[in-house]
This record gives C-alpha cells, sequence and structure tokens, in this order.
C-alpha cells in the first residue's frame, strides 16, 4: 500500500511539473511573439533612419532622424542624399514599448536630435503601441562604419513573472 | 500483492511519457520560433524593393527563462536570392534558419518564396 502511495505520489507530481512547464512554454510563445514583432517593427523604423542622429538613453528608449516621408517616395536633397523628415522615438513606459514621431520644425539646416525625455512628452499624444510586457530594452552601438546596432528587448509573461523571452539581433541603420 | 506489482510497472512506465512529451514541447517551441524568423524574412522580402532584395544573413540570440531556468538558443537566418532562370523579373527568396536546440541537436529550417518586378 506504501509502495503505491509513493508511485501516486510521483505521478502527481510528474504530473503537475509537466504541466507547469508546458504553461510556461505557451507563455513563453507569447513573449516571443511580443518580442519579434517588437523587433520587426524597430528593424522597419531604423532601416530608415540615420545612425548619425541616434541618441541613447540607457532605461528609457532611443531616438533618431528618420527619412522616411508621410506619404510618396522618399526624398532626395540637392547632394543627392536622403533627406530627414521627422525624428522617431521608441520608449519604455510601463512595461510596454511605444513608438512616437515629431515633424521637423522648418529650417534650413536640420536640427539636432532632441533627448527622448522630450521627445517623449512631445509624442505622447501620438503615440503608437508596439509591444507589452517589455521590461527590458538595451540598445547599443556595434560599428559606425556598418551602420548596425544591437538590440535586445526583454518581454515578460503577464501571468508568471518568472517566465520571460529575451531576443538579441543586430539592425542595421540604411544611412 | 501481484496486483500492485503489476500497476506499479504499468505507471513507472508511464510516467517515462512525461519527460518525453516535456521535450518535444521545447522542440516545438524551438521549432515555431524558426518558423516565425523565416516567415519574417519572407515578408521583409516581399516588402522590398526589387532591385534591394539580395542575400543577407542575421544572426538571432533567444533567451528563454521558463520557470526561472534559463536556456539559450542561437539562430542564424540567411536568405539567398537567384534569378530564375526562365523568367525576367522574377527572384527566388530561399530563407534558411538554423538553430542548436537545447537538445544539443542541430536543426534547420527552410522556406521560400518567389519576389517579382512589378511595372507601376
Amino acid at each position: 500500500m506504501a509502495l503505491l502511495g509513493i508511485i501516486m505520489l510521483g505521478v502527481y507530481a510528474s504530473l503537475t511539473l509537466t504541466l507547469r512547464y508546458q504553461r510556461a512554454l505557451a507563455d513563453s510563445v507569447e513573449t516571443f511573439g511580443q518580442a519579434l514583432l517588437a523587433s520587426q517593427i524597430l528593424t522597419h523604423a531604423l532601416g530608415t533612419g540615420a545612425q548619425a542622429t541616434l541618441v541613447i538613453e540607457p532605461g528609457l528608449g532611443f531616438a533618431f532622424a528618420s527619412a522616411a516621408p508621410p506619404n510618396g517616395p522618399f526624398q532626395l536633397d540637392s547632394s543627392g542624399t536622403l533627406e530627414n523628415q521627422k525624428f522617431v522615438v521608441f520608449y519604455l513606459e510601463n512595461d510596454r514599448l511605444y513608438r512616437g514621431e515629431m515633424a521637423f520644425p522648418p529650417a534650413a539646416v536640420p536640427p539636432e536630435t532632441p533627448p527622448v525625455a522630450t521627445l517623449k512628452t512631445d509624442t505622447a499624444g501620438k503615440r503608437v503601441l508596439v509591444a507589452e510586457g517589455v521590461v527590458g530594452m538595451e540598445v547599443t552601438t556595434l560599428d559606425t562604419t556598418d551602420s548596425l546596432v544591437n538590440l535586445k528587448l526583454t518581454v515578460q509573461s503577464k501571468a508568471d513573472q518568472a517566465n520571460a523571452t529575451t531576443l538579441e539581433t543586430g539592425i542595421s541603420f540604411r544611412v | 500483492m501481484i496486483a500492485v506489482a503489476l500497476f506499479a510497472v504499468a505507471v513507472v512506465s508511464l510516467i517515462g511519457i512525461y519527460p518525453a512529451s516535456v521535450r518535444a514541447a521545447r522542440q516545438s517551441h524551438g521549432h515555431l520560433a524558426a518558423v516565425n524568423l523565416a516567415e519574417k524574412e519572407l515578408e521583409f522580402s516581399r516588402a522590398m524593393n526589387y532591385e534591394s532584395v539580395q542575400d543577407r544573413a542575421k544572426d538571432y540570440k533567444l533567451i528563454l527563462k521558463t520557470n526561472g531556468a534559463q536556456n539559450e538558443i542561437d539562430f542564424v537566418t540567411k536568405v539567398t536570392v537567384s534569378q530564375v532562370p526562365s523568367r525576367t523579373g522574377l527572384k527566388r527568396v530561399k530563407v534558411t534558419v538554423a538553430w542548436v536546440g537545447t537538445d544539443r541537436i542541430a536543426r534547420e529550417l527552410m522556406m521560400e518564396t518567389y519576389v517579382a518586378k512589378l511595372s507601376p
């Protein structure tokens, strides 16, 4: 009888652990989806940006000048280089990753990228939610000649904080 | 006593199924991630200007934290572009995703699509 009890306890423990692990994997599918979606949006956005204008504020976010026009084809200036149209900012707030845009003020010379905090305040009204559960975002410049930055995104499960997915990849600027 | 022994043998063999199911779930998760990465590359190729669709490669490091335990999987995506010989203005885009799973077995997944040059 005691043997039977031990066996049943073993079965119960195995079943519980398996179910817990399956739940964790289901969580990771969701968190991976969010991380991949965010990285895709970031890849697209940085692909229209200029690395020379990149401003990184660790723990808060980053901003850069983008050549993506509101509509129509990309514009070239008189020297044949892409003309930047706006500032794009990505920032974290309450475990959410937001994207904001601010048009260049009318000026002959394109302005320098403002601090992330300024852009965050200015674009709060027209920000777009990129991903939820983002508890960490690290952007580091790898190689200036290659216009490459390293992106590390950590998305935590809403259901269980012990489950999270970190996606690390390199993203290239257009110029 | 014989009945208990038989039951014990049956149950112990059943217990072996659980780790196998966990391994299978882990493998399928790696596969799912690879499919998503491949699809992402295909979508990117489709959205690109025809001339810009060229060979490229990208690395992804995936760190999965499940119930506090951490696993790392490195994915390498390679996009190979070739001109379809019999059709002008048509490119074949092949995406290969290679990774080594948590079970240390090297795996590879391949997906492909075609990109056409459209006149506006």
